[in-house]
């Protein structure tokens, strides 16, 4: 039977690729599943609005966990020639990353204000279709910086404090890794399982995403064979190479600021004219309450005043005499 | 408290060996919910195993005595050190560690675990205080609001809860249903119970920090009574388990 699956997900190697996604597409990849991987950044084309979605026959699968099912449903699995100790093993790493290494991997991303700002809010804003880059960013931003907070330690309250704790538990849980990978070429032996899946699908993103604050980035550079580990995977299971597509995403870039300079001529005329228009009223408003304008009323006004006054005046004479 | 801070401590305390009057702060036993439990008792196995005196101080506003506001504490000459892995640190430099005979592939094996234990079970643990209605109501409620006077009692749970499920909630488990807990937990169970098959300790013959977190899990796990007792249940699925949590109670907690 030929399967056709696709799993979209957030892109790949452009500035924000999701743990999740990378490591499901690599766990498909392993397992040697015939699948296609779409890259999307439309969070209304999910089911429940999060990524990746694993799309077969007519139905989409969500859930990290219950894809691995699925694909272990259609006989596709990555790890049957696992132990139970092995297994065991796995499922304890898992929980390693996910409490080590996921909080600085999201705090580096959507928390460090500079890498934040500077890279992934521009990027997202960009790669997000319309009404969706407005709020999108800024949800994960919120959302993140409470994850971080729940995880690490509600008592901190110093972000300085803050990423002094987040990279250190990570740089531990790497220093494990590294240990824990030794010489060998995967995880498990000579053919990559889940754990593979999952570590590629935490290091990759840490080592190609180029932010200003690169603090975990650099210390990853210092564990070789991890680094070797993530660039093995990429070599044999994404074999559209890195470089094609930095190519690719360099081309997009031109292309948008093409868009951007086509957009901004009218803009700046725009401008110029509200500007101009803003002025001249603010100038008007200015007059009319202190200036020439008035004078001219008043003018009026005070030619009749003075009539009256000059009655009253006689009046007064009159009754005077 | 920065790295060089700590460091420096560190390297203060080093100087100095394990004083007589070691104090170990917790709160009071009525007030203590699961993961309190849980984590003075893995502090207590961890000193005990270390073969460390200490006495046990009960306070019940311990956890705002807590420099990280978690319990339990260890107030040890002029150090104030809270929890299990920083205390386990501590130890360490003053020569009372556990883990020196390990390969570092054990000891990186053993963390890995020991995030398995404080993932799973610490969260299912959480979730079933403050999540599931009649634990909440029938043991939760009553045990945290007991120290407070009566209207604070109630509002400093109904907060307590807000944020333990705001927690839950950023870390995904708030959706979760109770039965999807519980497979997490017997999940969890299967793994340690591969990992300690029919050795005495986790990492072979002698105890390590994995040990003391795990007997606090399971111990608490299988001796709190709940009208709801599936997590005792996934325990007792693994004869191995069970046994490992008397051992450990024989062993080191019978002085006590």
């Amino acid at each position: 039977m030929l399967v056709r699956e696709n799993v979209e997900k957030w892109s790949d190697f452009d500035p924000v690729a999701s743990s999740t996604s990378l490591e499901k597409g690599a766990y498909a990849k392993f397992s040697g599943a015939p699948l296609k991987l779409l890259k999307t950044n439309n969070p209304v084309r999910t089911p429940s609005g999060h990524l990746p979605v694993l799309r077969h026959e007519g139905k989409k699968i969500t859930k990290a966990k219950e894809i691995v099912n699925y694909l272990r449903q259609q006989n596709y699995g990555a790890d049957f020639e696992l132990s139970s100790l092995e297994s065991s093993e796995v499922l304890a790493y898992i929980s390693l990353l996910e409490h080590k290494l996921a909080p600085a991997l999201v705090y580096m991303q959507w928390v460090d204000e500079r890498n934040y700002t500077e890279v992934i809010h521009p990027w997202f804003r960009q790669n997000s279709p319309f009404p969706f880059n407005f709020y999108v960013p800024t949800m994960r931003h919120r959302r993140s910086q409470a994850r971080v907070a729940h995880t690490v330690g509600e008592h901190i309250t110093e972000s300085k404090q803050l990423e002094d704790k987040v990279c250190r538990d990570a740089q531990q849980c790497l220093n494990l890794l590294t240990t824990r990978l030794g010489d060998e070429e995967f995880f498990n032996g000579d053919m990559p399982a889940m754990l593979d899946a999952i570590v590629f699908g935490y290091l990759a993103p840490l080592l190609k995403i180029p932010l200003p604050n690169n603090r975990l980035q650099n210390h990853l550079r210092g564990c070789e064979s991890l680094c070797n580990f993530v660039k093995r995977v990429l070599l044999r299971y994404f074999p559209q190479s890195p470089e094609e597509m930095e190519e690719e995403r360099k081309l997009k870039e031109e292309q948008q600021k093409r868009d951007v300079e086509a957009l901004e001529f009218p803009h700046r005329r725009r401008n110029k004219v509200l500007a101009a228009l803003f002025a001249l009223t603010a100038m008007i408003g200015y007059a009319l309450v202190t200036g020439i304008v008035q004078v001219e009323i008043v003018d009026e006004d005070r030619s009749g005043d003075d009539e009256l006054d000059e009655d009253v005046d006689f009046a007064k004479n009159d009754r005077d005499q | 408290m920065s790295i060089l801070t700590e460091s420096i401590e560190i390297e203060l305390g080093a100087s100095e060996p394990w004083p007589r009057d070691a104090q170990l702060y917790e709160p009071l036993e009525t007030q203590m919910l699961l993961p309190d439990i849980v984590r003075c008792r893995a502090v207590e196995a961890f000193l005990n195993m270390c073969h460390l005196d200490f006495e046990v101080v009960h306070r019940k506003n311990a956890e705002d005595m807590s420099p990280s506001g978690m319990v339990p504490f260890v107030r040890c000459g002029a150090f104030i050190i809270s929890e299990l892995e920083p205390i386990v640190g501590f130890c360490g430099t003053k020569g009372h560690a556990l883990t020196e005979d390990l390969s570092p592939r054990d000891v990186a094996d053993m963390r890995a675990y020991m995030a398995l234990l404080e993932n799973t079970f610490g969260n299912a643990e959480l979730y079933m205080c403050w999540m599931e209605d009649t634990v909440y109501q029938q043991f939760t409620r009553p045990s945290h609001e007991s120290i407070y006077p009566w209207p604070l009692g109630q509002l400093l749970t109904i907060q307590k809860q807000r944020h333990t499920c705001q927690k839950l909630k950023s870390l995904d488990w708030a959706e979760k249903s109770t039965l999807e807990v519980i497979e997490d937990v017997t999940e969890a169970c299967q793994a340690i119970s591969e990992k300690l098959a029919r050795k005495d300790f986790f990492c072979g013959e002698t105890p390590t920090e994995l040990d003391a977190l795990a007997y606090a899990h399971l111990h608490t796990m299988l001796t709190v009574k709940f009208s709801d007792d599936r997590l005792a249940e996934a325990v007792k699925q693994h004869e191995n388990l069970v046994k490992f949590v008397e051992r450990i109670t024989e062993t080191f907690f019978t002085q006590h």
